[in-house]
């Protein structure tokens, strides 16, 4: 009991169990810093309504890309599964004339489809998913720009009907609708992560996979729908994406993958697997969000948004391993 | 006679030219421990791994209380109650303990898919099966802070929480300090209570003589011997491997 007390009160007892609370540490401090540095523009309606309209759906795909960095892979295909959505969406919206609701349907099947493979391929191959989602990064954006060229295809909105722009891109309880469909995503993945055997099962499979293994775990189909995941989710940040501009660029999405990297690895992910949860990730993404927007607030070049992310992803990297030394120290006495 | 909690008959194993295992018979009843010994490629490791499930055997037949099975995948063996405890890398380690504990078992509640974990009664769960075992571990603790000999009392606690009908344990006692080998030692004893069937799986022969009821000596993928440990002394099968095996150096 006094052992007890005595840790308490003790310096150890200030090591941050969770990663989360570093990722939350360092949203608060980029937050602070902008504060100052745009001398509050940074919480202005504008800029919060331009992360509010922009932001979901890349943390949307950070979250993806944390639940696959959780089983120990990696998913460096995102952003062209992100793109492909879009393109299907306006592609079939355009071009063969099919209900935008239908194409809706279909762009968000082609992120499932996409991120099936994406896993099939890791299972079954057995190669590094670094060397297979690399191959497939290029190979899901070459297929579309063979089938469509590198043409804007515009979607042509209807503004008097209840359309898909008003379900992804609209405005509800004066938020707007991408924000909402986030919120709804990150308690639910929070649910399936935190809450069921399935979450656990993805831990165990990066942690361990021969582990997990021999306790009879179905490690294949953990790891597929890992990646089948990031693919659904790329697939709602594609529809997102087009019903937002009312259009689908098929050459870009260039840095996408990076930055939703990027805010992986500040939300506490590991890159060696089994380390990660979905509320680490969310904050990662959001504090590279605010960062971009913050520069653009400051009306300084682009660039300078490189940097800091730079410094960001590495002074957390370190960070969380010194961390990690903190921990194991106080573990072992 | 009890039925033996497992029994293997004319196993056989090869890797392309080498017989790995060349027809092996064993038995182990219910609350009894028996050493597997013999030299590096002897076999001891293959006969584990097909056990196990973790490789199919070319031929031969393998049966759990009397019942014929088929060993597909190590989920077929764990289902069918043989856990195996390896020497490293058992546990996950970036999980708690408690969830060490109950992996590809956890304890849920609710309804079809909305079932979530139990966390409640799994802690209570867990906490008592390390009181059973006088282990000192938390049940929160990630599980690479835990000593090895505390890794294997988990491994062990989770064979007895499963209702293992035969619990194999591949080097348990590698790598250990003297006293954590003492700890696990007793723990592997303590299975018998339990009427678990045991293999202890050891290069150290004094480990097997001092825990085990029988012990086989394996050498070139054959079984030489099986006997009683009361009717042989470390010595004697230190002898015995030395003159079978040896002259490899």
């Amino acid at each position: 009991m006094t052992e007890t007390t005595r840790t308490r009160w003790s310096l150890a007892a200030l090591i941050p169990k969770h990663n989360a609370t570093i990722s939350a540490a360092i949203l608060v401090l980029v937050v602070l810093i902008f504060l100052v540095a745009t001398q509050g523009l940074i919480i202005s309606a504008g800029s919060l309504n331009l992360l509010a309209t922009f932001g979901p759906e890349i943390i949307l795909m950070t979250l993806g890309m944390g639940l696959v960095l959780l089983v120990g892979q990696i998913d460096l295909s995102v952003g062209s599964m992100y793109i492909a959505s879009s393109v299907v969406f306006a592609g079939l919206a355009r071009y063969l004339e099919i209900s935008p609701w239908l194409s809706v349907v279909a762009a968000l099947l082609s992120g499932v489809l996409l991120g099936l493979v994406n896993g099939l391929l890791v299972v079954t191959t057995r190669i590094s998913s670094f060397i297979v989602t690399l191959g497939t990064m290029w190979g899901f954006q070459g297929l579309m720009l063979v089938i469509l060229g590198a043409t804007t295809i515009p979607i042509y909105r209807q503004d008097d009907v209840f359309n898909p722009h008003d379900l992804f891109a609209g405005r509800l309880l004066g938020l707007p609708t991408q924000v909402i469909w986030l919120l709804v995503i990150v308690v639910t993945l929070g649910w399936v992560r935190n809450r069921t055997r399935f979450g656990v099962w993805m831990q165990a499979v990066g942690s361990n996979v021969r582990a997990a293994k021999m306790m009879g775990l179905p490690t294949r189909l953990v790891t597929i729908m890992a990646f089948t995941i990031s693919g659904a989710l790329a697939g709602l940040a594609g529809v997102i994406r087009a019903s937002q501009s009312s259009q689908a660029v098929p050459q870009s999405g260039e840095g996408v993958m990076l930055m939703v990297l990027a805010g992986a690895i500040i939300g506490g992910v590991s890159l060696s697997g089994g380390k990660g949860d979905v509320l680490g990730p969310f904050l990662g993404g959001l504090t590279l969000l605010v960062i971009s927007t913050g520069f653009v607030m400051m009306g300084v070049v682009n660039f300078w948004t490189n940097i800091l992310i730079a410094i960001a992803v590495i002074a957390t990297a370190v960070a969380f391993d010194r961390l990690e030394a903190l921990r194991v120290r106080r573990s072992i006495r | 006679m009890t039925q033996p909690a497992i029994r293997v008959q004319g196993i056989r194993k090869a890797f392309g030219a080498t017989r790995a295992l060349q027809g092996v018979d064993l038995e182990v009843a219910p609350g009894e421990i028996l050493g597997l010994i013999g030299d590096n490629g002897a076999g001891k490791s293959t006969l584990i791994k097909v056990l196990s499930g973790f490789e199919r055997p070319d031929g031969g037949l393998i049966e759990i209380d009397g019942q014929p099975v088929t060993l597909r995948s190590p989920a077929d063996a764990r289902r069918l109650g043989i856990e195996t405890v390896y020497q490293e890398q058992a546990l996950a380690d970036d999980l708690s303990v408690m969830a060490n504990l109950f992996l590809g078992n956890e304890l849920r509640r609710g309804w079809g898919p909305f079932r979530v974990l139990d966390t409640r009664r799994m802690r209570a769960r867990s906490q008592e099966m390390l009181d059973g075992l006088r282990l000192r571990a938390s049940i929160d603790q990630e599980a690479r802070f835990c000593s090895g000999g505390e890794k294997q009392g988990i491994s062990i606690a989770r064979a007895i929480n499963v209702k293992a009908k035969v619990v194999i344990l591949d080097e348990p006692t590698n790598a250990l300090g003297v006293v954590a080998v003492d700890r696990v030692l007793e723990l592997i004893r303590g299975l018998r209570e339990h009427g678990i069937g045991c293999i202890f799986v050891s290069h150290n022969i004094q480990h097997v003589v001092e825990v085990c009821d029988r012990v086989a000596l394996f050498v070139h993928g054959t079984k030489l011997l099986d006997t009683p440990v009361s009717e042989t002394s470390a010595l004697e099968l230190i002898e015995l491997l030395n003159q079978r095996s040896g002259n490899r150096i």
